[in-house]
């Protein structure tokens, strides 16, 4: 009877361990993302950087919490598993300059804005979906952004941001997949580069 | 006038030969879409945007009232779609709302039902109810003045117009207490309706401009996503990130 006990409680701390550490890695999650709301917040609010300097701190606020090879890859969609090595290379190289000036003018407008943390859950093994809210004072709105957050090698990495239901890796994937469909991938690093060019 | 405006909106979406083929959205006429769309933008530039711009100089709070009393209205074409999808709870819940909001609440302009603890439901339209009925989208059409389609949203868009209670009291020929609202008030609404829509995406289509580098696609993966969100909303038992979900797993 004492080894059925046993047992039972040694199950049960399972069960308690495992959900536990469930429930620790969504609270991470959380607070990662406060974390890099907060830290981009300085960024954008900070009157004094000019152009090229706020581009340098989102680069290197990009470094520390967005896995931006995985989502270039994830945008490639099924020409992924046809590129070359050097294709790859040169592309991540293109997609890293246009995502952070992509942000630095998306993410502007919500600068002044309040971010509060609703709930998390995660979904697999891997990636844990943040639901969080934004709070525009101005125009009265409440904007729902979801951030999908993947542990890599025990640390944390923001990979999509899905506003209001609207995904933005699976919107630039579907852009590149049509203009490779039209003007093969030296259409898409012709265009990455003309941005990065002009912007 | 408005039976032309059918044939035309009918001519316009059913031109495909592979209507209800594909599980995805499929873009058969992707020349006259993309010379639509651009016409569209064009519209939008010197006419919706514009008009937009200035309605967002009104005070906050009385464009919450106008996105209330919108909101308000377009819940009586929900109630329909909700029993047609067997979703009676949230019918009567809609129902409920409705009656609250537009008689407490002042024609829909405040939200009290809300206060009361009685949550928003889904909104859905006949598109959605095609859709849990299991119709495929068809092809991917872009429609002057409206915007992205499909065969079936079309199809829902025009069943709405005739499903609508609103309509039916307003522009239609039945009452609401005896009384016809009129066709003014109706295209005003549906006017308000669209001017209210745009102004609350002024910076987020800005920024699409900015930096898609191909806009057309943009707008079309955002609507198939925005309907997909729609009809997910019925499916409870689908996982949100589903689709999603199966391209990750695949990187490393």
């Amino acid at each position: 009877m004492n080894t059925f006990i046993k047992k039972i409680f040694f199950f049960i701390s399972i069960i308690l361990l495992v959900s536990s550490n469930s429930n620790s890695a969504e609270s991470n999650a959380e607070a990662f993302v406060l974390k890099l709301t907060d830290e981009a917040k300085i960024i954008f609010n900070d009157k004094s950087l000019n152009k090229d300097s706020r581009l340098k701190k989102l680069n290197e606020l990009s470094s520390k919490y967005l896995d931006l090879d995985a989502l270039a890859g994830y945008t490639l969609g099924d020409y992924r598993e046809k590129a070359t090595n050097s294709e790859r290379e040169n592309f991540n190289k293109l997609f890293r300059e246009y995502f952070i000036k992509n942000m630095s003018s998306k993410l502007n407008d919500f600068a002044d804005q309040d971010l509060k943390v609703i709930d998390s859950k995660k979904i697999n093994e891997n990636n844990i979906i943040v639901s969080t809210k934004i709070f525009s004072k101005k125009d009265a709105q409440e904007i729902a952004v979801e951030w999908r957050i993947f542990t890599k090698d025990s640390k944390l990495l923001a990979r999509d941001l899905v506003v209001e239901g609207l995904s933005l890796a699976r919107t630039q994937k579907e852009e590149f997949a049509s203009i490779i469909a039209s003007k093969g991938f030296v259409g898409v690093i012709s265009a990455l580069e003309n941005f990065n060019k002009s912007n | 006038m408005k039976k032309i405006f059918l044939v035309i909106a009918f001519l316009t979406v059913f031109n495909s030969k592979t209507i209800y083929a594909a599980a995805d959205l499929p873009d058969c006429n992707e020349g006259i879409n993309r010379a639509v769309f651009s016409f569209n933008m064009t519209v939008d530039k010197y006419f919706f945007k514009p008009i937009a711009q200035v309605y967002n100089v009104l005070p906050v709070e009385i464009r919450s009232g106008i996105n209330n009393a919108l909101l308000n209205i377009d819940s009586s074409l929900s109630v329909p779609n909700q029993i047609l999808q067997g979703n009676f709870s949230e019918a009567a819940i809609s129902v409920s709302r409705f009656a609250i909001n537009s008689t407490v609440g002042i024609l829909g302009l405040f939200d009290p039902a809300t206060a009361l603890g009685i949550e928003k439901t889904n909104r859905e339209d006949f598109g959605q109810t095609l859709a849990v009925w299991g119709f495929d989208h068809g092809c991917y059409a872009v429609v002057p003045f409206l915007g992205p389609a499909s065969p079936r949203d079309a199809v829902g868009r025009i069943l709405g117009v005739y499903g609508d209670y609103f309509y039916m009291v307003s522009a239609g020929d039945r009452t609401a207490l005896g009384e016809n609202l009129g066709d003014t008030v109706y295209w005003s609404t549906k006017g308000t309706e669209i001017t209210n829509f745009r102004s609350q995406n002024i910076k987020s289509s800005e920024n699409l401009e900015k930096n898609s580098l191909d806009l057309y696609s943009a707008y079309k993966s955002l609507y198939l996503q925005r309907r997909e969100n729609l009809v997910k909303n019925i499916k409870r038992s689908e996982s949100q990130y589903g689709a999603g979900d199966d391209e990750w797993k695949k990187i490393k």
